[in-house]
């Protein structure tokens, strides 16, 4: 019961601690640019800027409305996968997934531009797509690693399909779902990067016109950003998924769902 | 009451059960033993439909078990095995409570009989907001059985509930368990292949070997009558012995007496084959009886030792 009472409460505040940095950035972009642009040539006056706030609310939105969905879509599957029946269907989503995973986002993104237009529609799909993949993954990793004699005991003692899914294989793959999910959303937060390229705001402006004007200060006001949501993000996932936190949230989850 | 008649449960091309009828008498508890893979926990399954039977029938109570739906049937029977398989997400509490929950208790009512259990197992207090991660093996194997127990079912399916402790923890969950089972007095069906295990705890047991149940009797009937030479080699050379462990000095001792300041002494409660074991070591062939104070009360000796056997116990 005592193991490491402090190390879940440092965790989160470091994730505050980056948060907070990440918005102080977002606001006060000029601080950034008045740091770097003594040190780097800067070029930036030539360029119409769209306010840092609203790239970081469409990188936001973008990313984030992005995860969700893959995350209903993959845990969905993946529970359907997990049914008897399913046998072969979970074979074919291994595979695919694996086979996806070779296959980059920015060619999804290629792809469906002459399908479906320029802008924010092709981005979301490529990203909606490319995010199944790791939640779908450990989702069925994560149901298959629950272990075998507490299934038999849920059967045993009358639970149902659902009730065994619900009050005991869900929690149980719960922090391996977690795990997936993190990796799904950190994909979405830098692969939405690329959306800049076919138009669908974010980040990614300030850094494809800086590439293009060839001004590294303007580089860096997409990047750092972006990089410091990532970490954000990495840092919030990894501290839920922290022993005491994730038991406490598969109490909780227990308690919510039963 | 629990009447299996002729069923049969096939593995692709091996029969894992086969033409198996046993009863298990109201409030007994019966011992399936057998060598490992003779089929005796499929046999365990095929009652609470874990397992479908293809042939036969199972009654329970009378009522063919194909009646209810399986969910329904399972929360009606506990049942705990080998490796407990407690939940390892949820406390003791929430483990005691998954079948009245599943059966929609209220909340109080549940509360209230978790304690009971608790209680019952003598792991109260602070035991009921651990996880199983926190319980040695002794605890966890308690909280399996007080799981098994919790909607009051009238049938017990126990597959080797105590199979993953060590000996000693092992026979001291046993004793536990045959002081519940006097007071509650369930019908229950219990596999293990430790004939120990079998001799302490069967009002009867019943003999498996490749999916055939060899013979069903009470304990002290497998030695007198075998079926055949498989139950006795499987049942062991000493397992006269320990049919004596089943029986205290209490029960076949001679009341009264002078009481010979020489002889060794002996508890009341303790059974035949530490008596036995006792007159070895002593080289006596009598001893003194005493109460759990110390005051003689009668006396018991080699005859009435190797009368035990021939008595039904």
């Amino acid at each position: 019961m005592k193991r490491g009472p402090r190390a879940p409460w440092r965790a989160w505040a470091v994730t505050v601690l980056l948060a907070a940095l990440f918005l102080f950035l977002v606001l006060r972009s000029d601080w950034l640019e008045s740091l770097a642009s003594p040190l780097l040539a800067a070029k930036g006056v030539l360029v119409q800027r769209t306010p840092l706030y609203v790239l970081a609310a469409q990188h936001l939105v973008l990313a984030g409305t992005t995860s969700l969905l893959s995350l209903l879509a993959a845990m969905g599957l993946g529970i359907l996968a997990s049914f008897p029946f399913a046998l072969e269907l979970k074979a074919l989503m291994i595979r695919l997934s694996s086979l996806a995973e070779t296959f980059p986002s920015v060619a999804i993104l290629a792809l469906s531009v002459p399908f479906i237009g320029y802008g924010f529609k092709p981005t979301f799909l490529a990203l909606f797509l490319y995010g199944i993949l790791p939640v779908l993954r450990n989702t069925i990793v994560g149901l298959e690693s629950v272990p075998a004699e507490v299934v038999e005991a849920a059967r045993g003692m009358g639970m149902g399909r659902w009730q065994r899914l619900r009050r005991v294989e869900l929690p149980l793959a719960f922090p391996v779902i977690l795990a997936g999910i993190r990796v799904s959303v950190i994909i979405n937060i830098s692969a939405a990067t690329m959306g800049a390229t076919v138009g669908a705001g974010g980040f990614g402006v300030p850094i494809v016109s800086g590439l293009r004007s060839q001004d590294p200060v303007l580089i860096l006001r997409g990047a750092v950003p972006v990089a410091l949501l990532a970490v954000v993000a990495d840092s919030a996932f990894r501290s839920l998924e922290r022993f005491r936190a994730a038991r406490r949230i598969r109490k909780a989850a227990g308690r919510f769902l039963a | 009451m629990i009447q299996v008649r002729g069923v049969t449960k096939h593995y692709g091309e091996l029969a894992a059960v086969e033409r198996a009828s046993l009863e298990v008498a109201e409030g007994s508890l019966c011992v399936l033993i057998g060598p490992s893979g003779c089929g005796k926990s499929t046999l365990l399954r095929l009652i609470n439909r874990l397992v479908e039977a293809e042939e036969g029938e199972i009654l329970i109570d009378g009522r063919d078990n194909r009646l209810s739906r399986p969910e329904e049937l399972r929360r009606s029977i506990g049942y705990s095995i080998q490796s407990v398989g407690l939940f390892p997400h949820l406390t003791v509490f929430e483990n005691i409570a998954t079948v009245p929950r599943l059966l929609r208790w209220g909340e109080r009512r549940i509360a209230e009989r978790v304690e009971e259990l608790l209680a019952m197992i003598g792991l109260e207090g602070r035991y009921r907001s651990k996880f199983p991660a926190e319980l040695s093996g002794g605890e966890a194997q308690r909280v399996g059985v007080a799981r098994a127990l919790a909607a009051d079912p009238p049938l017990l399916l126990m597959d080797e509930p105590f199979g993953s402790v060590d000996p000693l923890n092992r026979v001291r969950l046993q004793s536990e368990f045959l002081l519940i089972q006097k007071r509650l007095a369930k019908t229950v069906l219990f596999v293990t292949h430790d004939v120990d295990e079998a001799v302490r705890l069967g009002d009867s047991i019943a003999v498996m070997r490749a999916g055939r149940i060899l013979q069903a009797a009470p304990p002290a009937e497998l030695i007198r009558s075998p079926s055949g030479p498989f139950v006795t080699d499987f049942l062991g050379s000493e397992y006269g012995l320990k049919l004596l462990g089943r029986c205290p000095v209490s029960q076949l001792m001679v009341r009264g007496g002078p009481a010979d300041p020489l002889r060794p002494r002996v508890s009341a409660e303790v059974s035949l084959k530490e008596a036995l074991s006792l007159m070895i070591a002593r080289g006596a062939e009598r001893l003194t009886v005493e109460e759990g104070g110390g005051k003689p009360i009668g006396s018991i000796g080699l005859a009435e030792v190797l009368r035990a056997l021939k008595e039904p116990s």
